[in-house]
């Protein structure tokens, strides 16, 4: 039997045509070699070893679990693929004829950075935002994220816009990826406030929030995941988390 | 909602994420990253490194989705970005000092977790040792059990350069391994 050597097998042990051997594992020599590997291979235990040895090997490499993707891994590939949906849109938006002041006379449609005729340039550029916090939320949800792939703002001081109840479900979605929550953006205050006003939220993942007037009072709208896609729950309390104003599972 | 396993999920999610749909995308990723986490680990040995190649792949994948073809499954187009990626992230000396697997990625329990860390450890820096092309492989067709002709259709090689290398790659980890010895030693 011939061995076939290269540069990487310098370390492969010599024993009786070990590469040779190997390559009758792997199911590489046509029929006629095969047979006369398997012939010889029989007639010497050390090439019988050899086998075992590579059979062992394939059971270890089979025994390898997968491995779970840590949480803060899967957040930055989140974010990472938020930001790309957003240069997306914009690279839309800045393509598109109304945008740059030529609306309704262009007539060849716009291609957008992947490649697509754009057939709905008004809808593209009126839903951008709303489709980056789609994006993002499809990204948090699916893959079970947390806060951590998501930016924490400052708490500015304007109270936010005044909503109703019937309101909160839109401003919620609207407000994924935001994060107007002030002291709550930590998680240990956040869960010690839910888990007074609302214990079924306290260890949902934060999503995003901000500043509102609900019914004429001040508070702050939390966006927790369900773990179900698409589904949210809301949580409107007040500004000193002493009161629940609202709770309301969406979707 | 399709179910995962729906035959042409896959390839329904991405067109989906082509015309305009923006949880489509997500949800591919949801599907395929645990996969193709563990390929980018086994391939380039660093945690941040398998990350790093992981996001620019998957950023590459959402980009260039709409010259998906079909003359591969999804799975097999995906795996083939994450390979590519990694191997770039090799070849451009990019990657890390291999280091020991981190402690996230442990067993919870198992009849001798000892032992078993140990083999694992050990068949994990065994991989490591390898050249990247024999490396890439084995993980793919001994580990992740992917068959050979998905394998050449990953690596666009050969069918028989797949065997080759994985010949190579098993002779050389069952040395290291200890399940073979040099005669006399």
């Amino acid at each position: 039997m011939n061995v076939h050597r290269g540069p990487d097998d310098a370390d492969v042990p010599d024993v009786p045509d070990v590469t040779a051997l190997a390559e009758l594992d792997a199911d590489l020599p046509g029929p006629a070699a095969a047979a006369r590997l398997r012939a010889a291979a029989r007639t010497d235990p050390r090439a019988a070893a050899v086998l075992d040895a590579l059979t062992a090997t394939r059971a270890h490499l089979a025994a390898l679990p997968e491995t779970p993707v840590p949480t803060e891994i899967e957040a930055r590939w989140a974010a990472a693929l938020a930001a790309e949906g957003a240069a997306s849109e914009s690279a839309s938006a800045r393509a598109d004829p109304k945008t740059q002041g030529c609306a309704g006379t262009a007539p060849d449609r716009p291609t957008d950075t992947r490649g697509r005729p754009d057939t709905a340039p008004d809808r593209h550029t009126a839903k951008s935002g709303a489709r980056v916090r789609r994006l993002l939320l499809a990204a948090a949800v699916t893959t079970g994220l947390v806060a951590a792939g998501i930016g924490v703002l400052p708490h500015p001081g304007a109270p936010g816009p005044a909503v109703t109840r019937l309101e909160l479900v839109a401003l919620g979605r609207d407000a994924v990826g935001t994060m107007d929550v002030g002291d709550l953006a930590d998680p240990a205050r956040r869960a010690a406030c839910l888990r007074i006003v609302a214990p079924a939220a306290e260890s949902a993942p934060l999503l995003g929030g901000r500043r509102v007037v609900l019914n004429g009072r001040p508070g702050t709208l939390l966006v927790l995941g369900t773990g179900t896609l698409g589904r949210l729950r809301l949580v409107v309390v007040d500004p000193n988390c002493g009161t629940l104003l609202a709770h309301v599972v969406s979707g | 909602m399709l179910p995962a396993t729906a035959p042409g999920a896959n390839a329904e999610l991405l067109a989906a994420h082509v015309g305009g749909d923006p949880e489509a995308f997500g949800l591919l990723v949801q599907r395929h990253s645990r996969d193709l986490w563990s390929l980018a680990l086994r391939t380039v040995g660093d945690p941040d490194d398998a990350a790093d190649a992981v996001q620019e792949a998957l950023v590459s994948a959402y980009r260039r989705a709409a010259t998906y073809r079909g003359e591969a499954s999804v799975r097999t187009w995906l795996r083939r970005i994450v390979v590519n990626a990694c191997i770039d992230r090799i070849r451009h000396e990019r990657v890390r000092r291999t280091v020991p697997w981190p402690r996230w990625d442990l067993p919870a329990r198992g009849a001798d977790p000892g032992t078993e860390l140990a083999t694992r450890m050990a068949v994990d820096d065994a991989l490591a040792l390898l050249p990247v092309e024999q490396r890439v492989a084995v993980v793919l067709v001994d580990v992740q059990g992917c068959p050979v002709a998905e394998v050449a259709e990953i690596l666009q090689v050969p069918a028989g350069t797949v065997k080759s290398r994985c010949a190579r790659g098993r002779a050389r980890l069952a040395l290291l391994l200890g399940h073979l010895r040099k005669e006399g030693g």
